[in-house]
């Protein structure tokens, strides 16, 4: 198992700023060797939502020295915290600033390519019924990568075990992979009356993969 | 390197109207909120706003390590009086930076 984590944002002001939390996010694994498949990507047609971040830890140890190390603090955060004179994040409600999964890494192995990522509150009872549709639709229509978990890391973003957060606004997470970002576009009807019926809300959020340092196996 | 203890800088430029105001919520609002987090105020000092320019305006926090630094954000983050505070500090900001130092003076740079 490994701990699948997405940072989805809203950033503000000088395009400077934001390249510089790209480039800070893109090499953290060159520094902090338990970040693992980090890359990121721009999100387009999900406003005020414009960036995206995932990356995966091997294990809650992992994700905890990844957390206290300098570049963490000094550098990533530089851009995200309010509290940061440098902070570019504009605040929004849509409860994805932190959200992840358990699962395996060749389940959403994907360097290239592009990721739909749709954080949902699902029904009382639907799991069951969603978990069949992401089945279903991997490798319809240009879908190479379906993984549906339940939005594990909302509530212990502080080290991967403590709940800091019991009720995190999403209950669930689909990510999808697929080859472009044309690709990605396409496939946008199928699966989507049926993911609405069984849910009460969805965030979603399409992006072209830019791999950070190091991602390019599903070891590493 | 010895990464401990912590000093975060935090300088941010202020119009000089604002100046004291600024520094008025950082020592009577923030402050406490970040003693009760873990993170003690160990300096709040400011430029002079005779200069034709922004005032800066410098505060330092002190923590024992980065370890320390993880739990006390934790802590703050989790404290609604430090979301509300920020409210009320964050627009009078007009840029700035935020540094994590390491302390010297004693030979720490084993």
């Amino acid at each position: 198992m490994i701990l699948r984590r997405f940072e989805m944002y809203s950033f503000e002001g000088a395009p400077e700023a934001a390249a510089g939390f790209a480039r800070a996010a893109s090499e953290c694994a060159r520094y902090i060797p338990e970040v693992l498949h980090s890359a990121i990507g721009r999100i387009s047609g999900a406003p005020p939502l414009n960036f995206a971040w995932e990356q995966a830890y091997a294990s809650p140890e992992s994700y905890c020295r990844y957390m206290v190390h300098p570049y963490h603090a000094a550098l990533l955060d530089r851009y995200l915290m309010i509290d940061s004179p440098e902070c570019i994040l504009a605040g929004n409600a849509l409860g994805v600033g932190l959200i992840g999964y358990q699962a395996e890494p060749e389940e959403f192995f994907l360097p290239s390519g592009a990721r739909r990522v749709i954080a949902m509150q699902l029904r009382e009872g639907a799991e069951a019924d969603f978990a069949a549709l992401a089945a279903a639709n991997l490798g319809e229509d240009g879908m190479a990568v379906s993984v549906f978990k339940d939005n594990w890391f909302g509530a212990r973003w502080f080290d991967a075990e403590t709940i800091v957060d019991p009720n995190p606004m999403h209950s669930h997470i689909w990510e999808q992979g697929f080859a472009s970002l044309e690709a990605a576009e396409a496939n946008n009807s199928s699966w989507r009356s049926e993911a609405e019926s069984l849910t009460d809300m969805m965030v979603e959020m399409v992006y072209a993969i830019e791999p950070g340092f190091g991602y390019a196996t599903p070891a590493g | 390197m010895n990464f401990a203890p912590v000093h975060i800088v935090d300088t941010a430029s202020v119009a000089p109207a604002h100046a004291l105001h600024y520094a008025q919520l950082i020592r009577e609002q923030l402050a406490p909120v970040m003693r009760d987090a873990g993170a003690p105020m160990i300096e709040l000092r400011r430029t002079s706003d005779q200069l034709g320019e922004d005032v800066l305006v410098q505060v330092v926090w002190n923590v024992e390590d980065h370890a320390a630094w993880n739990r006390v954000r934790r802590n703050f983050f989790m404290d609604p009086r430090w979301h509300a505070v920020w409210a009320e500090i964050a627009p009078l900001r007009r840029g700035g930076t935020r540094r994590f130092f390491y302390p010297m003076l004693e030979g720490a740079e084993a």
